[in-house]
């Protein structure tokens, strides 16, 4: 992709851009339209997108976000094994035997099933990619991803912004998170995102003093029967929606009450992901989060390689699960930071820009971005500074997609 | 509105003044600003312990206020808390059954006893009936604190 359509992306658009079908994630001098043809950026293949021109608020395609929550060691997970520096910085956290993917760099040794997805052209690995003015703060950074406006108080999320663009509050379940609680980056000004724990679904943690959830639910939803009243009442037009949304995703989970006991591993929000996709649910977006702590200061050989295990397994099995669905899906990973690139004993600390990935059947496996690797300094990645990363849902304003 | 109070405030800059003209004004405390306001988690939280009384605190409620991102102190960005129609979301109305965990309404058994305890003067026929319906107090005081009318204040 020529660097103009990325020198078209100016800081007004990175903030002012997002009310439309256009998502934009981060800087990277990218723009990756997933579910629509973008024959410039070659990213995905056009055969899996959308027809040209196409701009539809419902299709059967997925985006599976995955928050490393924490701020991931990029430089551990796409390591430069290729570059003197990184052995320099890193004497006792340095990545040994990675998987070569190029003589340059090469993937954390766990990550054996991402690196025979790159080799099979379905992983996109993006590099440099950061914010414009890095925070190192947790608060804010992760503020800067689930916004996607830096300078903007109004709390919206760059996902959210996307399904009050299209599905409104017609269709709660486009939007589902995946982890404690809401993710900001879903929230919405004119949409309704989902957001569960587990298999159990959309339920009440009831006091001991309910026993069932099914009783108290099926009178609460006579707060919002059908007519007048609910057409001009907000709050029973929520209700409904609420009680709707719970009852869709009984019949698609077939949830126990066991599972609520289960631990929030990347394994097992993947795997919910799957059978949501599989189901009739329907999701558009799935916004994982609350797994895993990826904020590695201290002990990081043992925490991040176990991360790194957790999440090779985690996209193992989920593409495993998704069967014949998974032409339809696209996963992409994020994280408010990443670490800095010279060691502090035997962790890292906060840093601004890393790699990430986008995988699956619809994406071109290649580096892209700015080949940042050789950029980075004893205590920061400097962000690509040529523009930033787009991820186009559906429509890509004309200057993004076109040239 | 804001030209209203500027013009008030430009006058001789008094701060007394303005809050008045705010205090007064149609928006404020007209018919029409009255059970407008989305119930945030936490004023749900107080209003049912004030209601119901409180027995131990359960630990799980600082569970459920940071899964509704509404932990007090905590904001869960430099945005703030959620507010208005965000509060209306499927979890979050859904979850406020978990704020019951302050208290048990078990005290109080007809509609009328249940709805003043939590400061609901009035409620809808269609309300009532289905308050009526619940087969005992617990339920019928779980349902009265996730009513349309208990979500606005």
């Amino acid at each position: 992709m020529s660097d103009k359509i990325c020198d078209l992306v100016t800081r007004r658009q990175f903030v002012t851009g997002l009310g439309s079908a256009m998502l934009l994630v981060a800087c990277s001098g990218r723009t990756v339209s997933v579910f629509q043809p973008d024959s410039t950026s070659g990213l995905v293949d056009p055969t899996l997108a959308l027809p040209n021109g196409s701009v539809g608020p419902v299709t059967d395609r997925v985006l599976v976000v995955v928050e490393m929550g924490g701020g991931n060691d990029g430089l551990n997970m796409v390591v430069p094994h290729g570059l003197d520096k990184y052995y320099d910085l890193r004497k006792n956290i340095r990545v040994q035997n990675p998987i070569d993917l190029d003589g340059e760099i090469g993937l954390h040794p766990e990550l054996g099933f991402v690196a025979s997805e790159y080799e099979a052209g379905r992983v996109a690995l993006l590099e440099g990619v950061g914010v414009p003015e890095p925070d190192l703060s947790h608060f804010v950074s992760m503020a800067n991803w689930w916004t996607g406006k830096p300078d903007s108080s109004d709390g919206t999320g760059w996902l959210g912004r996307y399904l009050d663009g299209t599905v409104g509050y017609t269709a709660p379940l486009a939007g589902i998170a995946i982890g404690p609680g809401p993710s900001r980056a879903l929230l919405g000004n004119a949409s309704y995102a989902v957001a569960i724990r587990d298999e159990t679904g959309l339920n009440p943690d009831l006091p001991g003093w309910i026993d069932t959830p099914d009783e108290l639910m099926g009178v609460w939803a006579g707060f919002a029967p059908g007519g007048a009243e609910r057409e001009t009442d907000p709050v029973r037009q929520a209700i409904g929606t609420a009680v709707e949304a719970r009852d869709q995703l009984a019949q698609a989970l077939d949830g126990t009450s066991s599972a609520r006991t289960r631990r929030p591993t990347i394994e097992n929000e993947l795997l919910l992901a799957a059978k949501l996709i599989s189901s009739g649910v329907s999701p558009t977006i799935i916004y994982i989060h609350g797994f895993g702590d990826f904020d590695t200061h201290l002990d990081q050989r043992t925490r991040h390689d176990n991360l790194m295990t957790q999440l090779n397994a985690a996209l193992e099995g989920f593409w495993a699960n998704l069967g014949s669905n998974a032409d339809r899906v696209v996963i992409l990973t994020a994280s408010e930071f990443g670490r800095r690139p010279k060691e502090n004993g035997s962790g890292t600390d906060h840093g601004t820009a890393a790699p990430h990935m986008l995988m699956g059947p619809a994406v071109t496996g290649r580096r892209h971005g700015r080949n940042t690797v050789t950029e980075f300094s004893r205590r920061q990645w400097k962000p690509d500074p040529s523009g930033r990363l787009s991820l186009c849902l559906h429509h890509c304003p004309r200057p993004l997609a076109g040239s | 509105v804001v030209e209203d109070l500027a013009e008030i405030f430009r006058e001789n800059y008094s701060t007394m003044d303005l809050v008045k003209k705010i205090a007064w004004h149609p928006e404020f405390l007209g018919d029409e600003a009255i059970r407008t306001k989305v119930r945030t988690p936490v004023e749900r939280l107080v209003a049912i312990a004030q209601g119901f009384g409180s027995g131990e605190v359960d630990q799980r409620l600082g569970y459920s206020l940071h899964g509704m991102a509404y932990l007090p102190f905590n904001p869960p960005s430099p945005a703030g808390y959620p507010r208005g129609r965000i509060l209306l979301g499927p979890h979050q109305i859904v979850h406020a059954f978990d704020l019951l965990a302050v208290a048990a309404p078990n005290e109080y058994t007809t509609t009328d006893e249940i709805t003043a305890r939590i400061g609901l003067m009035s409620i809808s026929d269609s309300t009532r009936a289905v308050l009526e319906s619940a087969t005992d107090q617990v339920t019928r005081g779980a349902l009265a604190v996730n009513s349309p009318e208990f979500a606005l204040v």
